[in-house]
């Protein structure tokens, strides 16, 4: 190795330009995710989405059984109206599930968030021990109202 | 930075190198949530992205078969510092992706104990690092050994599960049984493309990335001129074949809402098996899917570290990064790697705050591939003007028009997927889409500059070509 502090500048530059990078993201973006103790389950999510006027096409219960710390979860087609559901066409697909610990629901999170280097459209809200996952959803008006009926959950909770 | 041995790879080599980078299981359940409409996006990252990454990187790599790979090729079309940049922005690219890669072997790893140690912070290190490091020894022993287990790595890990889902996906088609998906319809295949779903096509057009992966090991090759257009056609034919027919098999066996990749990959192949009753694969197929995630990490490990070992050897870096050992490989650069990908992955896994971020991050690695693929569009399109004249074997055909096609429509994919990345995703309600963009764009070009300071600081004692020409 060449002798001289200059050799090793470059690479204190590389360092240093990584944990920037983070901090950045960390300091400036990102947000602590909710508390575990946030006492949010999946019956107020639903009561949310009917309050909202949003209606649920499709529906079902979410069986895994192979992931570590899952207690529950359900599925929701959702649409503006389901007369004119085609589920070809999903306006938004929403996952509701609930985890027995910290550690399982922050992986979850992970996983779905890391699994393509981008996520495009698809979006992950942490509130307690549940997490609400919306993906493959092509409908911007349907994804913004579900936006606001959970908002409404935390307003109705007072945060998280 | 050849080792000086006899030429290591042939066609074979070079295609399973790209396939190892590119094709990858994670993406079948993501996508298969799309249903029919996910034959029509991966349509749309062929057209705009796989086919002509893939074309250019058969004449750049043909045309300019030296070591660096997109180094060597966007050096020639616009210059020394700007070839630095792209092959920086590759390999930074890595140093924040390689947590997430070794994330994913080490959650699908203890399936093959416990899926509950997945959540264990200190096994998931401890697997990490074995991986990291392991992948790393395996490069430094060589192109050859390194080829070798690639090779057999996206073999066993990649195809063979890949072909194992289609084959028993077709078998369940043709049963008979019930499909998970609505009734086939053309109009179905047809993505709808709207405001909402306009951040997909970023993600359409990443799953093919690393398609250039093979122009890195150009000096190993043992007759480039003929072995690189046959090893691109061979490796985008089995990743397009593989990835489209996988994904549609997962979607008509398992239900759409079993399918999310919260629950992690082997979730999904488990609802997969249990339609089969074929449960007790599970396990095999955590071993091969860890096998085919520690070839993916190898490529793109070795791939842009040969290329910014290339970038010191020219005097740009000082000699740390040009050491190379007996083997030819990079010591400096892959030793330096594994360095800050083990700080990165720490801070990754231990700390909640950046864990929480850590999307922002891979988001951050979109916007440095962006430039990478960008540098090297205008590269192929530039060069057809600057150097005319440059044998090349395999030519894109068309002349100057087929060219501008070729070369155009990949830069617009890859600047759309650039504008699309710097919006937020709606999880981030507490940032404005300004201050988001504004951020991603500070942070990447903090990944990005590095090599102006390197520039900046050269030293006529760094250029171990010179010394070695003055020597002699």
């Amino acid at each position: 190795m060449a002798k001289g502090s200059s050799s090793y500048i470059p690479m204190a530059v590389v360092l240093a330009a990584v944990l920037v990078a983070v901090s950045l993201a960390v300091f400036l973006i990102g947000g602590p995710r909710s508390g575990f103790e946030n006492p949010m389950n999946i019956s107020a999510f639903e009561q949310a989405l009917q309050d909202s006027g949003l209606q649920t096409c499709v529906q079902g219960d979410v069986n895994w059984t192979a992931t570590p710390g899952f207690v529950y979860g359900r599925f929701y087609e959702i649409s503006s109206n389901c007369s004119t559901f085609d589920p070809n066409r999903p306006e938004a697909r929403v996952w509701v599930l609930e985890f027995s610990n910290l550690e399982a629901r922050d992986a979850a999170v992970r996983n779905f968030e890391t699994s393509r280097r981008h996520i495009g459209p698809a979006i992950a809200w942490v509130k307690g021990p549940v997490v609400i996952l919306v993906d493959g959803s092509q409908r911007t008006e349907v994804v913004s109202a579900l936006r606001e009926a959970v908002a409404s959950i935390e307003a109705h909770r007072g945060g998280g | 930075m050849s080792s000086g041995k006899s030429k290591a790879l042939g066609v074979f080599a070079l295609a399973m190198i790209n396939v190892a980078a590119v094709l990858s299981l994670r993406n079948y359940p993501s996508m298969a949530i799309y249903g029919w409409s996910s034959i029509g996006w991966y349509l749309i990252g062929t057209i705009a992205f796989l086919i002509p990454l893939t074309l250019a990187g058969a004449e750049l790599a043909t045309g300019w078969p030296q070591g660096g790979g997109v180094y060597a090729w966007v050096r020639e079309a616009f210059g020394e510092k700007a070839g630095f940049i792209a092959v920086f922005c590759e390999w930074s690219n890595n140093l924040v992706w390689f947590p997430t890669v070794l994330a994913f072997i080490a959650s699908t790893f203890a399936y093959l104990f416990n899926p509950e140690l997945a959540n264990d912070n200190m096994f998931m290190f401890v697997v990490m690092m074995v991986a990291f490091w392991g992948t790393t020894i395996i490069s430094l022993m060589g192109e050859q050994t390194s080829s070798r287990f690639g090779s057999f790595g996206v073999i066993a890990g990649s195809i063979v599960p890949a072909i194992l889902i289609i084959v028993l996906g077709l078998a369940y088609w043709f049963s008979g049984q019930p499909i998970s998906l609505p009734p086939f319809s053309w109009s179905a295949t047809l993505p709808e493309i709207n405001i909402s779903t306009l951040p997909f096509i970023a993600t359409v057009v990443l799953l093919f990335a690393g398609m250039e992966m093979a122009g890195f090991h150009a000096l190993e090759v043992r007759n480039p001129q003929k072995d690189y257009p046959k090893a691109m056609a061979v490796s985008s034919s089995i990743i397009f074949l593989l990835t489209v027919i996988g994904t549609l098999a997962i979607a008509i066996v398992v239900p759409v809402d079993q399918l999310s990749l919260a629950a992690g990959l082997m979730q999904a192949f488990q609802s997969f098996l249990q339609a089969f009753n074929l449960s007790w694969l599970l396990v095999p197929l955590a071993l091969l899917v860890t096998l085919g995630g520690l070839a993916n990490l190898a490529s793109w490990l070795a791939g842009p570290a040969l290329g910014l070992g290339e970038v010191a050897a020219r005097g740009n870096m000082p000699p740390f990064f040009a050491r190379t050992n007996k083997n030819g490989a990079p010591t400096g650069v892959l030793i330096l790697q594994a360095a800050i990908g083990t700080v990165v992955s720490m801070l990754y896994l231990f700390i909640p705050s950046i864990s929480a971020a850590y999307w922002i991050l891979s988001a951050m690695t979109v916007l440095l591939l962006c430039i990478v693929y960008l540098f090297v569009f205008a590269a192929l399109i530039k060069l057809r003007y600057s150097q005319p004249d440059t044998p090349r074997a395999f030519k894109i055909p068309g002349g100057i028009p087929g060219i501008w096609v070729t070369g155009g429509v990949g830069f617009l994919a890859c600047l759309i997927t650039f504008v699309v990345s710097l919006i937020p995703p709606g999880s981030y309600e507490h940032v404005s889409t300004f201050t988001y963009a504004i951020v991603m764009l500070a942070g990447t070009a903090i990944l990005a500059l590095p090599p102006l300071v390197f520039l900046r600081l050269r030293k006529p004692s760094w250029n171990l070509q010179t010394k070695k020409e003055v020597q002699s």
